[in-house]
């Protein structure tokens, strides 16, 4: 199975659509063990719900014992995790 | 890409909308600081409006209006500390400014290019600025002060700040991103080690993700004074708990921190290893969190209580607690503000139009059943007929507005121009709750305002000339709305010197307007100042006398389908009485019948009905006469003969007896058929200028039935023929167009 693509916005405006997409990686990482992968090609948008609910999945995934992968992460994105110091909560591939 | 671009604009507007807004609101306070200057309340809400405005136009980066309405905001800084009486002066200066920062979102939201204008602005700021300046510059120590730099900060410090953050639950909701804060700070310096703090996160499955569990810790290297610092902080203080702890401020500060936050158990770890304290001042914290349980359930200190009892307490940070607490007290006093929303007026309109064409086909739903016979059909849109009447009365109420809110901005425009014109003048303001459709609202505003200018101009005498002649010094002009059968009734009055009749006579005749014969009732002299062109300003000033008013205003106020009575007594005073209709969109309408067309007279105008005995008629002309109603002499118009139907007269006639001003009228018609819900259509451009008829609308049946002007109509027929001959011509191609 391959990464989970994420639509445009990981704002607040759309943060409860894409929290039912991330609990569904994450139930599919503990049902097949299979690694939670992200596709961060389509993101244009990020606000701090956005690296809220990013965060959250990290916590929740580490406790399953899980890393998370996003890949093709934009660079203002990359920029912003850098800034925030959390990059290393992530795998993140630009 | 362009969706968000859209968005922007849809969210300046708003700010632009509630900007002007507030310097409403920042005007009706200093309006009424003049007549209670102690209220603190006010002078609070004073504050607080220049401030939001400040902070909303920092988001959208609008720098001018920042700087300006900061210069405000420390003045008003200074009045809210006490440090500054409020006195008419500055009052003035406020107001202006007020004005001129509505010319600056007035400029902005143009998107003007208009370099001379922008020039002007800057000027216009330039004087203001140094205007307020002299309220900034009393006495140095507060100045310091005014500058947000207390002493102990005037040499900006330059080392490594620690900030504690956590946004409340709400800060997303409430439309912050705590992303933007982080970025500003990265404006004043480098954020050399950033913690994020997301022990209160819940799991994934169980997180709310609209609501903000995030928390910083950070350490900011900046030559920035604290002032800029919590100046990132501004707009959202209200939904995070800040921190702020200086360069060489005591390692103990942090205890407090630590012991704030027991729900961290992390807390104590990250501050050590970002540097913050050293291990031994947690430890110490940690045993002594430990060793006094009762700390622990004492109830929290607040920041400010803290920070004071560490003695570390800076006048920044008690400001800040303060305006944060009297925003919380603010939000809990207009929590019914939250009941409101805002919506577009087009959607409105779009919604009323709809309804309008529902009330239409539910009429016609009626029509059929009546003619089906159908007796439970019949029942069933009777139903539906009813509950369309409701949708109706909501929809329209929807729209309606309180006129107080126009008659609010007159106390301002009373003011200035009698401190203007050296006149003292008190405005009182009778019936502002009286609710009007928010589209005669807006279009009454101006006609108004020429009523109310032309009062102070012209009827309100000198103080002196007011003591001379026995008046108190102190003149009066009264705002008053009400609701009358079906309208509303505002009305204008000044105790001022009244308007001359014979004046207006010699004025117009000198103005070739009227013949130098003609003879006119007291009433009628009056009326001569509606005509175009008529000024009796012996000195034309910027305020009124330039001729445009009173004929613009009569206009204005007949385009709404109203109607404007003066009455002046001279010496006494002058009264405008200004008649609306509720609402432009649909009216209750009566049906009748003249040979084979339909009529609408509006139903609040129809007193009763009566059959027309032949006999009891007395006709002095063609279309008029006058009838025996029960005793009284009533005038009656003829339908047929005013608007020409060549139709056989049908024995049985009856006449309406409408209201027309203060008086009745009868109007003699073939056919009675009853009430009907009208939803006005208004007549296409050719037939602007057609008289006795004041729309149209189209019935059940698909037929169209012209809608009566009850008053045009009378001024019409006591017209000459030939006037009337137009009208009737010109209806019936209405007719016929309509039925095209």
């Amino acid at each position: 199975m391959g990464a989970v693509r994420l639509p445009d916005d990981l704002t607040i405006y759309q943060v409860t659509e894409i929290k039912a997409i991330l609990l569904k990686a994450l139930r599919e990482y503990e049902r097949r063990n299979t690694a939670i992968e992200l596709d961060f090609s389509n993101v244009k948008e990020c606000d701090g719900a956005g690296v809220q609910l990013l965060l959250a999945l990290s916590n929740s995934a580490a406790k399953a014992g899980a890393t998370v992968a996003l890949h093709s992460v934009p660079k203002p994105l990359a920029k912003l995790l850098d800034d925030l110091q959390l990059s290393s909560r992530f795998l993140v591939n630009s | 890409m362009s969706a968000d671009s859209k968005l922007y604009a849809d969210v300046l507007s708003t700010f632009f909308a509630e900007a002007k807004d507030m310097l409403q609101q920042m005007e009706d306070a200093l309006l009424s600081l003049e007549d209670d200057p102690d209220d603190k309340e006010t002078i609070n809400a004073l504050f607080r409006a220049i401030h939001t405005i400040k902070g909303s136009a920092g988001l959208f980066e609008l720098n001018d209006v920042v700087q300006f309405t900061h210069k405000v905001e420390s003045v008003l800084d200074r009045l809210r500390n006490g440090a500054l009486p409020f006195e008419a002066k500055l009052s003035d200066v406020l107001l202006k400014s007020a004005d001129h920062i509505f010319l600056m979102l007035e400029y902005l939201e143009s998107k003007s290019t208009d370099e001379a204008k922008l020039a002007l602005l800057g000027i216009e700021s330039k004087a203001l600025v140094e205007q307020l300046a002299e309220y900034l510059e009393h006495d140095t120590p507060i100045k310091a002060k005014e500058k947000n730099e207390p002493t102990q900060n005037l040499k900006p410090k330059v080392g490594t700040w620690h900030i504690s953050l956590r946004f409340s639950q709400d800060a997303f909701r409430n439309g912050l991103d705590p992303i933007s804060t982080l970025h500003y700070l990265l404006n004043l310096g480098e954020i050399t080690t950033i913690f994020a703090i997301d022990d209160r996160l819940p799991d994934l499955e169980l997180l709310d993700p609209e609501s903000c569990f995030l928390g910083f810790e950070i350490r900011l290297f900046t030559a920035a004074p604290q002032h800029d610092i919590e100046a990132a902080f501004e707009f959202v203080q209200d939904d995070c708990s800040l921190r702020l702890f200086p360069p060489s401020g005591p390692e103990v500060d942090f205890v407090s921190l630590i012991n704030e936050l027991p729900e961290e158990p992390r807390l104590g770890d990250i501050l050590v290893e970002c540097g913050a304290v050293s291990r031994r001042i947690v430890e110490e914290a940690m045993q002594e969190h430990n060793n006094s349980p009762q700390l622990a359930n004492a109830p929290r200190l607040t920041i400010g209580e803290i920070l004071v009892a560490k003695n570390t307490v800076t006048p920044e940070i008690i400001d800040a607690a303060l305006s944060k607490q009297s925003k919380m007290r603010e939000t809990r006093t207009t929590d019914n503000s939250s009941r409101f929303v805002r919506v577009p007026a087009d959607k409105l309109d779009a919604l009323i139009n709809l309804v309008g064409e529902m009330v239409i086909c539910s009429a016609s739903a009626g029509l059929l059943a009546q003619n089906a016979q159908n007796s439970s059909m019949l029942e069933a849109t009777q139903q539906m007929s009813r509950l369309v009447e409701e949708i109706r009365n909501d929809a329209l109420s929807l729209r309606m507005v309180y006129i107080g809110e126009t008659f609010g901005r007159f106390k301002r425009v009373v003011r200035d121009v009698a401190s203007e014109l050296g006149k003292k003048v008190e405005l009182e303001i009778i019936g502002a709750e009286t609710e009007l459709d928010k589209s005669v609202v807006e279009k009454i505003a101006d006609p108004l305002m020429h009523l109310v200018r032309n009062s102070l101009d012209h009827g309100i005498e000198l103080p002196d000339v007011r003591s001379s002649i026995g008046k108190i010094p102190t003149a009066k002009i009264s705002l008053s709305a009400h609701h009358d059968s079906g309208h509303v009734v505002i009305r204008v009055i000044d105790d001022g010197c009244g308007i001359d009749g014979e004046k207006l006579v010699a004025k117009a005749r000198e103005r070739g307007l009227i013949s130098l014969n003609q003879q006119f009732t007291e009433q009628e002299k009056l009326n001569l100042i509606f005509l175009p062109g008529f000024s009796t300003a012996e000195v034309v000033t910027n305020l009124s006398g330039r001729g445009v008013g009173m004929d613009v205003v009569k206009k204005n106020i007949e385009a709404l389908r109203g109607q404007v009575v003066l009455k002046s007594t001279v010496g006494v005073g002058t009264t405008i009485e200004i008649q609306l209709p509720l609402t432009l969109a649909i009216i209750d309408g009566f049906l009748v019948k003249v040979g084979m067309y339909t009529y609408v007279i509006p139903l609040q105008a129809v007193v009763e009905c009566v059959d027309a005995d032949n006999s009891k008629l007395l006709k002095h002309n063609r279309w008029s006469g006058n009838f025996d109603l029960r005793g009284d002499v009533l005038p009656f118009l003829e339908l047929q003969e005013i608007f020409a139907i060549a139709n056989d007269i049908p024995e049985r006639r009856s006449i309406v007896v409408v209201k027309n001003n203060d008086s009745l009228i009868g109007l003699l018609v073939d056919q009675l058929q009853g009430e009907y819900q009208t939803v006005i259509k208004p007549l296409g451009k050719l037939f602007k200028n057609l008289r006795g008829v004041c729309g149209s609308t189209v019935l059940g049946s698909g037929e169209v039935a012209l809608i009566l002007d009850v008053p045009a109509l009378v001024r019409v027929a006591t017209e000459n023929e030939h006037e009337q001959h137009n009208v009737a011509v010109v209806d019936r191609q209405v007719l016929v167009h309509a039925n095209q």
